[in-house]
């Protein structure tokens, strides 16, 4: 479900992004799936459908959707690996924020228990949809 | 790119925008209008109600007067003609009349009022910013919104006029007694949509180049008023600048104020002056010309009119002060006009305060703004300039003016014209061109009396002023105003043969012969041509008529021929110094209460479209025309004639005159000899009656007696009347005495 | 396109805009702001062919726009004084707009006017101030321009409504590429709808910029190190704004997010946290940069 925070700091934009990327990693949308149109969205989101657009133009470059000219936009047959793609460079922040836990004297366990704690989460999450 | 001039869906919501104006002014001035038909609809039905009863009336008169043919007439000469007169009015009341043109529809005056107010309310957007804005902003060019909204203006001041011109044109049908023509209402309709253009075209202009409704009305008053206003003025100050310019009037054009088509309209329909609506169709053609010019004029602005005008008295500062000064000018001038009329003055002081006034009321009536205007004052000085070089321009037409003044040798001819003239000769010689080298030097000196402003003559003399044209040699014509003493002046003319002739038999249109024997009330009527009408009719009961005779239309026109026949005559073989000296007498020292003709000559002057009667008078004297004198006398009663006057004035005792008069050699005495009241004699001073005939003129009350009598008969005459004495003149005195004490010691 | 190429408009002595260049492209949603008597109102006119640029040239589509109206009646301009025909109601100036726009839909103005629950027969000059600009909006959006110019209209409309015309005017950009100009005094107001935003101060367009990119483009960065450090530190950084206090620096940064954390991150912070702004503050720091005090413009 896409949900818009226009009071968020973060970018409209950037949440619809996120927003589609989530629904396609929790399987909401299927891959080859069509996605809503930008009218669609625009109207039942309330928000600029050029905005809209170009979250769609970012996806599209990321390869994680197709906009074919004329038919709309589809989920594209490989997203998820692409959505992940994105997420790799995110593991060398753990290591920088690990680094700095360590530094802090945080110990390890602690820090391995978190990071379990939000897998368990999240994939629980998952299988429940 | 397709951009259409026109909008057929713009037109009619204009057309919608001013319809409670259109409206309300099309039932009020339609339902005025009616009011005259419909007057003349029930006054058709009252005279012919009234009639029918007359019809009985009008029987009886007739029946009655063919009965009694003896019956008292009221102005007519004979019954048959009056019971012909009767006869017609039974058939018909009264002739219909034809509705004049200002008559027909007259309140379509209020076109005068409704095409302003159409303009206001169609462009009234330009005044304000939002409507300014939303107009704009349509998807229509300038033009195509222009010619939308002038058509649909143009609709309804046709619309109103047409309709009211229909209804009553229906109505005026049903009046009995009025007549109109097709002419009539497309006369009217022409007329008052013209009118209506004219004086709202100036008003689309104004508006266009100004953006509050304040100086809108300003600058139309401006650009309606001030062309004439400055012609008017300008003519005003070359004609009273230079005096020496004759007719400076004449120049009565277009720009005239006569011409002005409200006014003329106004001096038509109010006053009843004119040919009906309007002056002439040349006025009328040029105002529907300056209308649609206008009108143009108007949709060239808008074209490059800003929106952001609008609000603004004027577009920017630069036409602020443009428009101002304008105001500023119209008034300035006024300046230069009164110091050429009048001199420098208060009222010169008056006219400078009042260029400051308007100044200053211009800038806080259009910007409201006190600061801009103080700004604003040190610009007074460019109306003043204006003003200026007007005074300068009429001052040096003057100089040009002044500065001719040709040579005797100089000029080929010369032709005289507005002037009064006494003879017939002076008549003659109306715009004919002399040539005569003593005329020419004559005419000269008129022209150099006024260019080296030679004092006029303090002698109680008059002085003849006269348009004289030179022609000069080199072709040039030139006209001025002159002026020479009275002497010079008949010097001038008597140098031309001309001056001697009397008028040709073909020319004369009318003749009296004063005093007309006969009755004293019909001292003035003419005879000339068969159909003369004799304007005062004889009656019977008339006093005086005991004592003249009658005389018919035929008898007086062969009797005046008669005398003028005789008159020629006499005169033709008289000297040229003789005929001078009548002339004179017969115009300059009129010997009173004798005997003149007075000819009259008709004359149709071509530029302003009317008849003329010239009258010319012949003294009718014994030294010159002995003849024609005693002719005339021989028409008045013999002695018998006075006795019987005499002896009814005494049974009377009504009282009168009895007047005397003789003519000695070029003189004639007057005594008077009265009657009951004071004294039953009549005193004669000796030394009027020479032994021997003299030509004695009796009046008695008014009536004249010629005879040729001496002073013993004449005696014998009046002493029927009373006791008559002859004193010689050293009795004065002791008439006197009986005069003012009835006795003599 | 609407193309604005150095233009300049003046009133008597008074520059309203001076030189100024704007390109709008089709189906934007434009969000212009700029503080009272900066020149929003005169520059939407000039656009709509109202107004005539004393330089410049104005074109839409590369025609010229002036007295041009076959362009114009694909404008439509709603004021921020609106101007009604006297005594009429809706549907009279529905007719007056349907005889002068070729492109006006009843079906969407009696739509539009009952969801906004207005009397299409009522003298529209009894509505308040805020149904008046609502009949305004409804007429507007009824004519299915294809540039649709809002002037302060949006600050006068209840949220319900905005919404409701945001939606329409969403699904219009859609349907047909509408462009769309909202002039505002609140940037709040366009963050929301905008695609692309410009300032307009003193007759110029003093900042113009996608919204999406304003709000990426700056972003706050709090920083510690162990060491002592100070602004030095970040030399090859493009810096807006520094302050220190303690061993935290804060500091406004241009740039790309990720690329920029990463060379931070580099240099061993013991604290690092990159935080977005929003549009406000973007403004604040933008104009300081140009040398204006954002706080003296709005």
């Amino acid at each position: 479900m896409l949900v818009i925070d226009k009071f968020s700091r973060k970018p409209i934009y950037e949440q619809i992004i996120e927003g589609i990327e989530r629904e396609i990693l929790t399987g909401i949308l299927a891959e080859r799936e069509q996605l809503p149109s930008i009218r669609e969205l625009s109207v039942k989101l309330g928000i600029n459908p050029n905005t809209i657009a170009k979250a769609f133009l970012e996806l599209d470059r990321a390869g994680v959707i197709i906009s074919s000219q004329g038919r709309g936009c589809f989920v594209a047959a490989d997203a998820i690996e692409r959505i992940q793609e994105r997420f790799i460079p995110k593991i060398a922040e753990i290591r920088t924020l690990a680094a700095e836990l360590a530094s802090a004297g945080i110990d390890e366990k602690t820090v391995q228990a978190a990071v379990h704690v939000a897998y368990e989460e999240n994939f629980r999450k998952d299988e429940n949809l | 790119m397709k951009k259409p001039i026109f909008s057929g869906k713009l037109y009619v919501q204009s057309l919608k925008k001013v319809r409670t104006l259109g409206i309300a002014v099309m039932i009020a001035v339609v339902l005025l209008n009616m009011f005259l038909p419909i007057m003349g609809i029930i006054d058709g039905i009252q005279t012919d109600r009234r009639h029918e009863a007359q019809i009985v009336e009008i029987q009886e008169q007739i029946q009655y007067y063919k009965d009694h043919p003896d019956a008292y007439l009221h102005g007519f000469s004979n019954l048959n003609d009056y019971i012909e007169y009767l006869e017609d009015i039974k058939d018909q009341p009264r002739e219909p009349q034809p509705v004049e043109d200002y008559e027909f529809a007259p309140f379509l005056w209020a076109m005068m009022g409704f095409a302003p107010l159409l303009v206001i309310a169609m462009f009234s957007f330009l005044n304000e910013r939002k409507q300014s804005d939303f107009y704009h902003s349509l998807p229509q060019t300038r033009v195509c919104m222009y010619l939308s909204m002038v058509a649909a203006i143009f609709t309804w001041l046709i619309g109103v006029i047409v309709v009211s011109v229909g209804v009553n044109a229906l109505l005026w049908g049903f009046a009995k007694y009025y007549t109109f023509t097709f002419g009539t209402v497309l006369s009217n309709i022409v007329f008052y949509f013209v009118l209506g253009l004219f004086m709202s075209g100036s008003l689309a202009v104004a508006m266009m180049i100004t953006g509050t409704t304040v100086s809108n009305l300003l600058i139309y008053a401006f650009l309606m008023l001030f062309p004439r206003y400055l012609y008017t003025l300008f003519l005003g100050s070359l004609s009273s600048a230079i005096d020496i310019l004759p007719n400076v009037e004449e120049f009565a054009t277009i720009l005239s104020f006569e011409r002005f088509l409200p006014l003329s309209w106004a001096d038509g329909a109010i006053f009843r002056n004119g040919n009906g609506l309007c002056y002439d169709s040349g006025m009328l053609i040029y105002s529907a010309i300056i209308g649609i010019l206008m009108f143009a004029l108007a949709g060239f602005l808008y074209h490059i009119r800003r929106s952001e005008s609008a609000t603004k008295s004027a577009p920017n500062e630069l036409f602020q002060h443009i428009y101002r000064t304008a105001f500023t000018t119209a008034m300035a001038i006024m300046i230069p006009f009164a110091i050429i009329l009048d001199g420098i003055n208060e009222i010169v002081i008056l006219l400078l305060m009042l260029v400051l006034v308007v100044h200053v009321l211009y800038e806080l009536l259009t910007t409201k703004k006190i600061k801009k205007m103080v700004k604003s004052l040190p610009l007074i000085f460019i109306p003043l300039v204006l003003a200026a070089a007007f005074g300068l321009s009429v001052l040096g037409a003057k100089a040009y003016v002044y500065s001719v003044r040709p040579e005797a040798d100089d000029v080929k001819s010369v032709s005289f014209s507005n002037y009064n003239f006494v003879t017939y000769g002076e008549y003659l010689m109306e715009d004919k061109e002399i040539t005569d080298k003593d005329v020419i030097r004559m005419a000269l000196q008129g022209l150099y009396n006024k260019l080296d402003e030679r004092e006029r003559p303090h002698d109680g003399g008059w002085t003849r002023d006269f348009t004289a044209t030179y022609t000069l040699k080199s072709g040039r014509k030139i006209s001025r105003y002159v002026w020479l003493t009275d002497t010079e002046w008949q010097q001038l003319c008597m140098t031309d043969d001309m001056y001697l002739m009397l008028p040709e038999d073909e020319d004369i249109t009318g003749m009296t012969i004063y005093p007309m024997p006969g009755s004293y009330i019909r001292d003035n009527y003419d005879a000339w041509t068969e159909d003369a009408e004799i304007t005062d009719i004889y009656t019977k009961d008339s006093f005086y008529d005991n004592y003249g005779f009658e005389l018919k239309a035929d008898d007086a026109v062969a009797m005046q021929k008669r005398i003028w026949k005789l008159f020629k005559e006499e005169y033709a073989a008289l000297s040229k110094e003789e005929k001078i000296e009548l002339l004179h007498y017969s115009n300059y020292v009129k010997r009173a209460d004798s005997y003149y003709i007075e000819v009259r000559v008709n004359e149709y002057d071509e530029n302003r479209l009317r008849d003329y009667t010239r009258h010319f008078y012949y003294q009718l004297l014994p030294d010159y025309t002995p003849k024609t004198v005693e002719f005339i006398m021989s028409l008045y009663g013999t002695d018998e004639k006075i006795l019987d006057a005499l002896k009814q004035m005494k049974s009377e005792e009504l009282g009168g005159s009895v007047s005397v008069y003789t003519m000695e050699g070029k003189e004639h005495q007057r005594f008077y000899v009265d009657t009951k009241y004071f004294f039953e004699y009549v005193t004669l001073d000796e030394h009027l009656f020479e032994d021997g005939k003299q030509t004695t003129l009796v009046v008695i009350n008014g009536y004249h007696f010629w005879l040729n009598l001496t002073k013993v008969e004449l005696a014998n005459i009046l002493s029927q009347y009373g006791n008559v004495e002859i004193y010689d003149d050293d009795y004065y005195d002791e008439y006197y005495y009986k005069y003012e004490y009835g006795y003599v010691d | 396109m609407i193309s604005a190429k150095n233009i300049t408009m003046k009133f008597d002595d008074f520059t309203a805009l001076n030189h100024l260049n704007c390109e709008i492209p089709d189906s934007c949603i434009y969000g212009l702001v700029g503080s009272n008597g900066a020149g929003k109102s005169t520059f939407l006119r000039l656009i709509s062919g109202v107004y005539k640029p004393y330089e410049g040239t104005i074109t839409v589509d590369d025609a010229p726009i002036w007295e041009n109206p076959e362009i114009k009646s694909q404008i439509m301009y709603v004021p921020d004084e609106l101007y009604f025909l006297p005594q009429s109601n809706m549907k009279t100036m529905a007719k007056l707009y349907a005889a002068a726009y070729k492109s006006f839909s009843y079906d969407r103005f009696h739509e539009l006017t009952k969801t906004f629950g207005l009397n299409p027969e009522a003298n529209i000059n009894t509505f308040s101030k805020g149904m008046k600009r609502q009949a305004a909006t409804i007429l507007a959006l009824s004519t299915m321009p294809r540039y649709l110019f809002f002037d302060e209209t949006f600050d006068g409309l209840d949220p319900v409504m905005r919404n409701l015309v945001k939606t329409v005017i969403y699904n219009d950009v859609c349907e047909r590429k509408t462009t769309t100009i909202i002039t505002s005094h609140s940037l709040r107001e366009l963050e929301d709808t905008c695609d692309q935003l410009a300032l307009l101060h003193k007759g110029g367009i003093v900042f113009e910029s996608d919204i999406q990119n304003l709000k990426t483009s700056l972003f706050k960065v709090q920083v510690a190190f162990r060491e002592a450090f100070d602004r030095d530190r970040f030399a090859d950084f493009d810096i807006l704004s520094f302050t220190k206090s303690g061993s935290v620096a804060t500091f406004i940064t241009r740039g790309e997010k990720d690329v920029t954390t990463e060379k931070i991150r580099a240099m061993n912070p013991i604290l690092l946290d990159v935080l977005p702004l929003n549009l406000e503050e973007v403004f604040i720091y933008e104009m300081e940069a140009l040398g204006y005090a954002f706080k003296d413009i709005m």
